[in-house]
């Protein structure tokens, strides 16, 4: 029963990742060479196989250590001797009886399982002889790594070369046998950690097994140039394309590479890596169904520069350069693994942006998949293994850091330096992290100053530190405060524009550790707050330390009552604060002739009238104002300076006597809906609809619980003002054309509810029904439909409503 | 009225909300699939009081599994049908298809007959399918989800997609609950268990969700719209 299973759990054991480059000779086969490399110094089984048959070269790399592999066969030797065997009689005998077992003679399919698991077995029959790869020895002697890899070039390079890779049937092998190349790269996946397939360029079909059938993962490297972006581009979305279309299953995320940058151009290496990541973040957001990425984190750390060194020649940087020179193009390469061992850019930047790449390399999600092996992330699991560095080797990445910092030019902007920093650095040391961060900071002041000068990167920048778990550059800045140049212990001290906030202790003092401020950006501002005491300051980015005093500021409230526009004397006022926070929110009654007191129920005088005096704890927000068993919130403005004993809000009680519109609800009504007419574009009259749908809507939420439903009338205000609590909606439901298609008739209902009385717009909805067997006008059969509408907007309103 | 349709629906005696009908040649990565969106569902109506979605891979070995299978189907009220070419393969898929299609025919009101019970969902964007299946509602959805990364469930828009989709079940389920009385069980299981494989009718297909452009039978081609082309 599970045959496909079978098969499916054997092919997770590795991945195949294709190396694409639209144009030659940006660097994409030294790439595979170096990430090999990389992946081999780990402990991973590495197979590199050449697909670019009409220039290989991959093999160069690996200098005499192959030597003895230039006469053997290579790939386009395998993938031919696979042809023939898949093609002699006995194959295809055995294909055509797994192909009827299965088929029940439907059209259009491959027999997917039983040819997929014969084609296999071919293969594997066919590496085991041996004849198809070599193995050569990888060494970074300034590290002193070691690594295995298997090589297949892309043949043997005898006279006969160029006619096998001309008369190989691209095309009409895979037209024969679908499952061709999907069945290679399953077995090779079965065998190895890692297959690098070294693809050849341009829009070919050899690209395009190389891009769509074979991998599980896709680098597109490209230089800073229109033609080969845009060709990484597109190829990189039509091989998307084309998987979904598919039926293999398999993921392809995309792993944009930029290659062959040249330092010594700051600005345009800036331009391209910044119109480069927003083309992919395009791409991404059409091809992945992502609504919105941010792939610049991934573009500021990935980025292979240009070095001279290596134009000359086919070297390997990873064997020659040190991995801990943060500078050297090993280091970019280290980089670029970092995160090609995730399952995608876009998982590898969470992970790393959140400090948690060691646990976010494997996957999660119970395949057999080897150890995570990017050199940066897994920092931890080297350590563990004892395979890369020693336990100080941390350290030394650091110390690299700091000095590097000190000595070379910045290149990077401040929230490249924070991305750079956080993919740099293990959580572990964090110790050390503010060392390097405060180090870099330093480095990099006068960017920092321009950046935070801007609040959106400013914000940016302090987002950056914190989700990077590093040691942000942070300033302690002291703030005491004072009553009468007296010790104020126990105030509330906040940082203006932000949730920051301390208490003062003993002492009076209360420090706030802050994201630190270059000397000519804005000044942070506090305020202090005890009781009806407050006081503001500014400290500047030097000083670091501000003295508030506080001084006594009254907040006053004043109320009316009146009934039948008559001053209402001798009621009771209860006010209920939204923010009532002790020892900082504080209410007293002000009542003539008698002190301050707290309190927060008071009966009004003669004239109706009674004042509290509010904190600005309280005062600031919504304060409910309950009179007998009414009540009215109120939205108190303390913006403006208010003098006391001055009324600054005047509230009436609903004036609900002799009006002859007495409470009608029935009892235990929690919702009030109140329908409007109908909007309508259908071609019928006004008035025949409304009677279809006013009527239908109205009785559907009358039926319901606690509802209670009418028109819009000055009734349904009047009702809504006299029961406070209840929740109100006003509903605006709109026809549009009635339709017939295809044979049926459909009717779509669109409705739009508000607040009510105030009708705010809250959303809106609409009921599509459709009736088939409808084929002409049938206005009958249009009513029955439309009133069927209403009552199903009805329903939705009332599931909607609960979340309101 | 999520809550209210899931409680009608046990009320009316179904024993499971949901019923995802998928083939068992389908792969490892479509298996993940199945089972995340499983979890997910249940997941989601957990919300709503909780429901009951059964994927036939819980059944034991020495179960008759077939009469199982037919008898769990028969007491769900949607069948989620995972599409993908083995899909029309399998004999088993073919006979959960006539099952719910004769069942929903006898379960939905007059009045809701526009209504399928069936939610397919698409995990191949270009296949060849039978009318029956080409004509309702597909979801293509996730197909970019799957092609993002091995964990489908991580995607940002696996929340939004699998709230859709449980708005499409709920819609369902809302018309099957409105039903004034519960299915005559005794005769549905012996259709259930009686059923023979759908056949589906096959025409040229009216339904292509693919993208980009493609050379029947050969290889994936590419149109790349550059003025660079080699």
């Amino acid at each position: 029963m599970k045959q496909g299973d079978e098969i499916s759990e054997r092919s997770r054991s590795g991945e195949v990742i294709t190396f694409y480059s639209y144009k030659g000779g940006v660097g994409r086969s030294m790439a595979v060479a170096n990430v090999g490399a990389l992946l081999a110094y780990s402990g991973n089984r590495v197979l590199l196989l050449d697909f670019d048959f009409e220039a290989p070269g991959l093999h160069r790399y690996f200098g005499q250590r192959n030597a003895d592999g230039l006469d053997r066969a290579g790939v386009i030797e395998l993938l031919t001797d696979a042809v023939a065997r898949v093609r002699s009689p006995q194959a295809e005998e055995g294909l055509a009886q797994a192909s009827d077992g299965e088929s029940q003679g439907l059209p259009g399919f491959a027999e997917f399982e039983s040819s997929l698991l014969a084609i296999r077995g071919i293969f594997r029959e066919l590496f085991d002889t041996g004849n198809y790869a070599r193995e050569v020895e990888v060494r970074n002697e300034p590290d002193g790594l070691t690594g295995r890899i298997v090589l297949a070039s892309a043949g043997r390079f005898d006279p006969g070369y160029p006619g096998r890779v001309r008369s190989f049937p691209w095309e009409s092998i895979h037209e024969t046998h679908p499952d061709f190349f999907r069945a290679f790269a399953l077995e090779l996946a079965s065998r190895y950690d890692y297959v690098l397939v070294d693809s050849r360029t341009g829009i070919t079909d050899v690209g395009s097994v190389c891009t769509v059938l074979l991998p599980e993962k896709l680098v597109l490297v490209f230089v800073p140039n229109e033609q080969a972006l845009h060709g990484a581009v597109e190829v990189g979305r039509q091989a998307v394309a084309q998987r979904s279309d598919s039926n293999d299953l398999r993921p392809l995320p995309l792993f944009p590479v930029l290659s062959r940058l040249e330092n010594a151009e700051d600005a345009l290496q800036l331009e391209w890596s910044t119109e480069a990541c927003r083309r992919f973040e395009l791409a991404f957001q059409d091809i992945y169904a992502i609504e919105s990425i941010d792939l610049r984190y991934y573009f500021n750390a990935v980025q292979l520069p240009h070095r001279s060194f290596y134009a000359y020649g086919e070297r390997l940087a990873v064997e020659r350069e040190s991995l801990e020179r943060t500078n050297s193009l090993a280091f970019a390469y280290r980089r670029f693994v970092d995160f090609l061992t995730f399952e995608s850019v876009h998982d590898a930047q969470l992970a790393l942006r959140s400090g948690s790449a060691a646990s976010g390399a494997g996957d999660s999600s119970g395949g057999a998949r080897p150890e995570p092996v990017g050199p940066m992330s897994t920092t931890a699991a080297r350590l563990g293994t004892g395979m890369w560095l020693s336990v100080g080797g941390v350290l030394i990445v650091l110390a690299g850091l700091v000095a590097s910092l000190y000595r070379g030019k910045p290149r990077l902007d401040p929230l490249d330096t924070c991305l750079t920093l956080a993919a740099a650095i293990s959580p572990a040391a964090s110790s050390t992290d503010a060392q390097v961060a405060s180090v870099r900071y330093r480095n990099n002041s006068s960017e920092f100053t321009s950046a935070l000068a801007d609040p959106t990167q400013r914000t940016a920048l302090e987002n950056c530190w914190q989700k990077s778990g590093l040691e942000a550059p942070r300033v302690a800045v002291k703030i005491a405060v004072q009553v009468k140049n007296q010790k104020a212990p126990g105030t509330k001290v906040i940082l203006a524009g932000t949730g920051l906030e301390c208490m003062t202790a003993n002492d009076g003092v209360c420090t706030f550790s802050l994201f630190a401020l270059p000397a000519s950006a804005p000044a942070y501002e506090f305020r202090a707050l005890e009781g009806f005491r407050e006081a503001t300051t500014t400290v500047s980015a030097k000083d670091l330390k501000g003295l508030v005093q506080l001084q006594l500021v009254s907040h006053i409230l004043g109320i009316v009552v009146r009934q039948n526009d008559n001053p209402m004397p001798n009621a009771t006022v209860v006010l209920e604060p939204s923010d009532y926070t002790g020892t900082f929110g504080r209410v007293n009654c002000l009542m003539e002739g008698e002190p301050r007191a707290p309190c927060s129920q008071a009966t009004t005088d003669d004239k109706g009238e009674v004042s509290f005096e509010l904190s600005r704890a309280v005062a600031k927000g919504l304060i409910t104002v309950r009179v007998g068993q009414d009540e009215q919130s109120v939205q108190v403005d303390w913006t403006r300076n208010v003098m006391p004993n001055s009324f600054q809000v005047s509230w009436a009680a609903p004036t609900m006597a002799n009006t002859g519109l007495q409470a009608e609800l029935p009892p235990g009504t929690k919702v009030y809906v109140s329908v409007g007419s109908l909007k309508n574009s259908s071609g019928h009259t006004d008035a025949e609809l409304d009677a279809l749908v006013q009527p239908k809507l109205v009785a559907v939420l009358a039926k319901s619980k606690g509802y209670a439903s009418a028109g819009d009338s000055t009734r349904s205000v009047v009702q809504v003002a006299q029961y406070p609590r209840l929740k109100a909606f006003y509903l605006s439901p709109k026809l549009l054309p009635i339709e017939y298609a295809e044979g049926s008739l459909r009717v779509k209902l669109e409705v739009a509810f508000f607040s009510y009385p105030a009708k705010s717009l809250l959303g809106n909805y609409s009921v599509l029904l459709t009736q088939p067997g409808v084929t002409g006008p049938s206005p009958a059969d249009e009513a029955e439909l439309i009133k069927l509408a209403a009552e199903r907007a009805g329903e939705k309103f009332i599931a909607i409503a609960r979340d309101l | 009225m999520p809550p209210t349709v899931l409680e009608r629906c046990i009320e009316l005696g179904f024993a499971h909300h949901v019923f995802i009908s998928w083939p068992h040649q389908l792969e490892s990565r479509g298996v993940e699939f199945v089972r995340a969106f499983a979890l997910g569902l249940e997941d989601k109506f957990r919300s709503y009081g909780g429901g009951s979605v059964y994927v036939d891979d819980r059944i034991q070995a020495g179960y008759h599994w077939d009469s199982t299978l037919r008898r769990s189907l028969c007491r769900s009220a949607v069948t989620v049908s995972i599409i993908v070419p083995a899909f029309f393969r399998s004999q088993y898929c073919s006979i959960e298809w006539s099952i719910s299609e004769q069942l929903t025919a006898l379960r939905l009101p007059r009045e809701q007959r526009h209504i399928s019970g069936f939610l397919p969902i698409l995990l191949t964007g270009n296949m060849p399918l039978p009318h029956e299946v080409a004509d309702l509602q597909l979801v293509s959805a996730f197909l970019p989800l799957l092609a993002h990364s091995r964990k489908v469930a991580q995607h940002p828009s696996w929340p939004r997609l699998l709230t859709s989709v449980t708005e499409q079940v709920f819609e369902i389920l809302g018309a099957i609950g409105s039903a004034r009385v519960p299915p005559d069980w005794e005769t549905q299981e012996r259709l259930a268990l009686a059923a023979q494989p759908k056949k589906f009718t096959w025409v040229p297909p009216r339904f292509s969700p693919g993208v980009g452009p493609r050379k029947d039978g050969g290889l994936p081609g590419f149109v790349v719209e550059s003025p660079y082309k080699p």
